[in-house]
This record gives C-alpha cells, sequence and structure tokens, in this order.
C-alpha cells in the first residue's frame, strides 16, 4: 500500500501531522508531495495498488483545486485534515468524500489510529 | 386511474379467462398466452404493465424467465401466481425482484389486491415524482440485475427512509448510496461518511456525535461530529456491520428521535439527517448470535438494495472495462486503448470474487502493462485469470461432448442419430402440448409418418 502525504506548508500542525503519519506507515512506502501539481502527477501515474492519501489542506482555494481533481481521486482512499472547522469548509470537505476527517487544531492521534486501521484493513483486490 | 396492459403467462385456460374478466371489470386490458416462449416475446414486443406468470409452464419454469422479462424497455412488474407455492421459491422469487408471490388457491380478491398495488405504484413511478434521467455517475451497466438496483435508487432518491445497500466487496455499494444521495432532495447538502472498518472501537462515539470540551483526556476543545455535521443532509455508515454494539444502541436512540447529546455533554442537539447504510455482511445471521441489535437492522432497511456480484451480471463486464479503460488512459494522458475479442473473453470467463473493484485494479494493471501498446490483449491480464480462460474453453467443449455422448465413447450413428430423433419427438410434442396438426407443420413431417415415429419411439400422444 503506498501513502501520498500532501501539504503545501511546513508549518507546526503539518509537521506534527507527517510525524504522526510517518510513524505509523515506517514499513510502507511513504511518498510526500508539496505542491499541488506533484500531486496531480503522481496520481496520472499507473496505481497498482491500495492508495490512501493524507491531505492536509490549508484554505478554501486548495481545497476547490483537490475537488477540481476529484476524478483522479477515486480510487483513493482519503483522510482530510481542514485549516478551519466553518461549516461551509466542512460542507465542502466531505464533497471529498474522506474516510475521515479531521482538522488541524488536532493531537493527530485520530489521524495515526485510523491510517493504521486502514493499513490493517488493506483491500485484497 | 389510467388503463394498464396486463398480460397473463399461464397454461390454465380458466384461470386465464376469469382473470381477464375480473381485470377487465377493474377498468384495465389483459391478454394471455400458454406458453413461456410466446409469453417472453409478448413482453419484448408491447407495453405491459403487469404481467401474471405461472411458475409451471409446458415449455418451462417462470420464474427462469424472469432475466429475459426484465430485458423489456418497459420493465413490467411480475406477480408470480403458482399452483404448487413453495417457501424456497417465494424467497427466490422475491430476491429476483418481483412484486409479489401468490397461489392460485388464494381468493380472487388476494390476487387481484397486489395488482391493484402493482399498477398504482406504476402510476406513481411515472407520473413524474421521480426524477426523470437518474444521475448515475460510475454506475455502470444495463443488465437486468443493476437495473432492478437502480429501480430502487430512483425509489429511494424521492423519499426519506432509511436504506440497507447490501452486497459482496467490490460491487459499489457506496456508489450507489452516493446516487441516492445525488438524486435526492438533499443533493445540496452534506454526505458525510462513516467507514466503520477504519474507525477504532474508541474513535466512534466522538467520531459520530462529537464532544464537549473536557469530555475524556486529550478533548481540549469542543468538536461537531458526523451526526451533527449531516444535518440536512445524509449520514453514510459504511460497513455497518462493524459498528459496536455500544454504539448501536446509543446510534439506534438518535435513528428515532433525531436527537443527540455530544459525548459529555447535557444538551440534547437536534439533527435531520437521512440514514444510508451499507454491509458485505449477513445482518439476519448477526442479529440471530446478538452481534447485531434486531431493532436497529429493522430501522435500518425501510429500503433495501441488494446489490448483484459481478459474476451474476457478467453482459456489464464489456461496457464495464471499456468505460473504466478510457478512464484509466485520460488519466494517464495517454490514448485510449482498443481491446481484442480474447482480452473480453477472458474478462466475461473469469468469475472475479472481488468483484468490481478487482477489475479495475485489472484493468489499470493490464493499461500499465500494455505500455504504448494501442490494443490490449489477454497477455497483458494476470496469469490466474488468463489460466481460467483456457480451462473454460476446454470445459465447454467437454460439456457439449458429455451432453452429446453421456456415456463418453462415440457412439454408432444409427444409434445417435435415434437418440436424437426420439429427443426431437419428445421437445415436438412437449411444445405444440400434443396439437398433431401443429407438430406436422412445424416438423414438416405428414401425419402418417409423424405417427409412426411417435409409435416407434413409443412417445404418447395423449395423456
Amino acid at each position: 500500500m503506498t501513502v501520498l502525504f500532501f501539504a503545501t506548508r511546513k508549518n507546526g500542525d503539518v509537521k506534527r501531522l507527517q510525524r504522526e503519519v510517518a510513524a505509523v506507515t515506517c514499513s510502507e512506502k511513504l511518498e510526500a508531495y508539496t505542491t499541488f501539481d506533484s500531486l496531480v502527477q503522481r496520481l496520472r501515474k499507473p496505481i497498482c495498488h491500495s492508495v490512501v492519501a493524507v491531505l492536509f489542506i490549508t484554505g478554501e482555494e486548495e481545497l476547490l483545486k483537490i475537488l477540481s481533481i476529484s476524478d483522479l481521486l477515486l480510487t483513493v482512499r482519503i483522510i482530510l485534515v481542514l485549516q478551519d472547522r466553518e461549516k461551509e469548509t466542512i460542507t465542502k470537505g466531505h464533497r471529498v468524500y474522506p474516510r475521515f476527517l479531521s482538522h488541524a487544531d488536532s493531537d493527530f492521534k485520530d489521524v495515526a489510529a485510523v491510517l493504521e486501521k486502514m493499513l490493517e484493513t488493506r483491500h485484497s483486490y | 386511474m389510467a388503463m394498464a396492459n396486463i398480460l397473463i403467462i399461464d397454461d390454465d385456460k380458466m384461470l386465464c379467462e376469469m382473470l381477464c374478466r375480473e381485470i377487465g371489470y377493474m377498468g384495465h386490458h389483459a391478454v394471455y398466452t400458454f406458453t413461456l416462449d410466446q409469453g417472453v416475446n409478448e413482453v419484448l414486443s408491447e407495453k405491459f404493465d403487469v404481467v401474471f406468470l405461472d411458475v409451471n409452464l409446458p415449455d418451462g419454469n417462470g420464474l427462469d424467465a424472469l432475466p429475459r422479462i426484465r430485458e423489456s424497455e418497459f420493465s413490467p412488474e411480475v406477480i408470480i401466481i403458482t399452483g404448487e407455492g413453495d417457501p424456497d421459491g417465494a424467497e427466490l422469487a422475491i430476491k429476483s425482484g418481483v412484486w409479489d408471490y401468490i397461489e392460485k388457491t388464494s381468493s380472487i380478491k388476494q390476487i387481484m389486491l397486489p395488482l391493484q398495488r402493482a399498477i398504482q405504484y406504476r402510476e406513481e413511478k411515472f407520473s413524474g415524482t421521480h426524477p426523470v434521467a437518474l444521475k448515475r455517475e460510475g454506475i455502470i451497466g444495463k443488465s437486468p440485475k443493476i437495473t432492478a438496483c437502480l429501480d430502487i435508487v430512483a425509489q429511494a432518491a424521492s423519499s426519506n427512509a432509511s436504506v440497507l445497500i447490501t452486497g459482496e466487496t467490490g460491487t459499489g455499494k457506496e456508489l450507489f448510496a452516493r446516487a441516492i444521495h445525488d438524486n435526492s432532495a438533499r443533493a445540496d447538502r452534506v454526505f458525510a461518511v462513516v467507514d466503520c472498518t477504519v474507525l477504532p472501537k474508541t474513535l466512534f462515539e466522538s467520531v459520530l456525535f462529537g464532544h464537549e470540551k473536557g469530555a475524556f483526556t486529550g478533548a481540549d476543545k469542543a468538536r461537531e461530529g458526523l451526526i451533527g455535521q449531516a444535518d440536512g443532509g445524509t449520514l453514510f455508515l459504511d460497513e455497518i456491520g462493524e459498528l459496536p454494539l455500544s454504539i448501536q444502541k446509543a446510534f439506534l436512540r438518535v435513528l428515532q428521535e433525531h436527537r443527540f447529546r455530544l459525548v459529555g455533554g447535557k444538551e440534547e442537539r437536534k439533527s435531520d439527517f437521512r440514514l444510508l447504510a451499507a454491509t458485505n455482511r449477513n445482518l439476519d445471521s448477526m442479529s440471530e448470535t446478538a452481534e447485531f441489535r434486531q431493532d436497529l437492522l429493522f430501522r435500518l432497511r425501510s429500503l433495501s438494495v441488494e446489490l448483484p456480484p459481478l459474476r451474476k451480471c457478467r453482459e456489464d463486464i464489456i461496457e464495464l472495462a471499456m468505460y473504466h479503460v478510457a478512464r484509466i488512459c485520460g488519466r494517464l494522458g495517454v490514448e485510449t486503448k482498443g481491446f481484442s475479442p480474447e482480452f473480453f473473453d477472458a474478462l466475461a470467463s473469469y468469475d472475479w470474487p472481488g468483484n468490481i473493484r478487482e477489475l479495475f485494479n485489472t484493468l489499470e494493471g493490464a493499461v500499465s502493462l500494455a505500455g504504448k501498446d494501442p490494443t490490449l490483449y489477454s497477455k497483458h491480464l494476470p496469469t490466474h485469470i488468463r489460466v481460467r480462460m483456457a480451462r473454460a474453453s476446454v470445459g465447454e467443449h467437454n460439456d457439449i461432448e458429455r451432453s452429446l455422448y453421456p456415456s463418453g465413447d462415440l457412439p454408432k450413428l444409427k444409434d445417435f442419430r435415434e437418440s436424437l430423433e426420439r429427443q426431437y419427438l419428445k421437445d415436438l410434442i412437449s411444445l405444440t402440448r400434443r396439437d398433431i396438426k401443429k407438430a406436422c407443420r412445424i416438423s414438416g413431417l405428414s401425419r402418417s409418418h409423424l405417427y409412426e415415429l411417435l409409435k416407434k419411439y413409443t412417445i404418447m400422444t395423449r395423456e
């Protein structure tokens, strides 16, 4: 299974999240993307195994960009981390159909626990 | 009420005439046929609203004809009417999507009531209360089984009832859930997914209900849960069979009252969410062993959609493959690829235990392996699928040989010819229901020659 980690900023929240993600995916393939274009390029490459994407979204514009590539994310299981808790942001976030939704002010223990379960219950096909 | 068109497929002439008369009194039009073949031809060539279908017909079992009847563009409702009702047959019929299963010994009122309901249902269905064109993003296929599921999607989309979607892993349960939401009045509101397979037990409660500040260690701020976020929209519990028993009890209350409390909270909150749930597990068996609450199960399946495994709708495989190869090629930025007939043969001969998800992954691998090749050949498929195709082709050949030569050895030509002739005459007499004039016309034999052959093979012309 491949884990794609996407975050365009490198602030404290992102570093904390990346640490938690790395801790549970040490034996897995973890790929980090820091620009939207590099993420798109990766998603345009063949995906022959299960893919989980952890997306740290820093604003509405970035969320809209992710929504614009929903076709590329159809077979990807998404953990979405949103910057704020505004109702509108959450509503838009659900349009990405995340398997789990978290927020930047979380301690990310929840994200790590969910990701760990995803890695345990990977699809056999 | 508009005049409905009814077809009766039954070899009991008296019953047919009696039903026609009663249906006429109701202000509708009915016709009847005595054989399955004739009946199916009628269904495929004319518009019928309801079909009364007998099970034991001279030329076959009515239940076996259900898929062909479903192929009709008007997709009539089917009411099974049988002289020999049995619980297994009734279950099979209902699972095949028939409207009702009734015995001929029932009173005329008991027979007419389901007809009245079916006509009423069709009137509502075609009166414009459902979306004219169903948005079916990513749901591919025209097989009778998928069409029947889409009918339920349309029905579900126009109501607020809870829906339970069942099916093996990889059959597309979430796509159907999204289709119900996208076609409903809640389409512009939240569709919140609760993936019960990935939530650790300790997270379920706070993820679903939310929590107050200080409710537990680490709860440094109050959080809204998915039930609150789904207010006005749809809450989709994926793989609900994994929902812990302790949460099932609390969730049942929310489902009944649409009221909930945050973990550690005192105030009750309201959420007007619509519930959709999916599972690949048998919740009935789970409720028998107390792993799943029966009262919650009853609440969940006001409506239910049972998605077929891919091996049960093989006719959709080519369309699915073409759609997804075009999508994969579009994603990879390469010209879309052609298909060799053997490639499709291989896809069709495999059983797809992982269903559509396995098919997609296989196609992704094939496109990747093909590289710049413009056409997909069976060599681009994984070995286990090609082996299956090779074995199936040998098996088919053997099956034909076995039916022609049951003993396994090649018989003498005279014996072989006689056994075929005997079978032909048996079929002829059965098909024509012992009508010698008709049998002569079909077979091209003279009356005396036909009698001579029937005598030779001791085939009775009268019961």
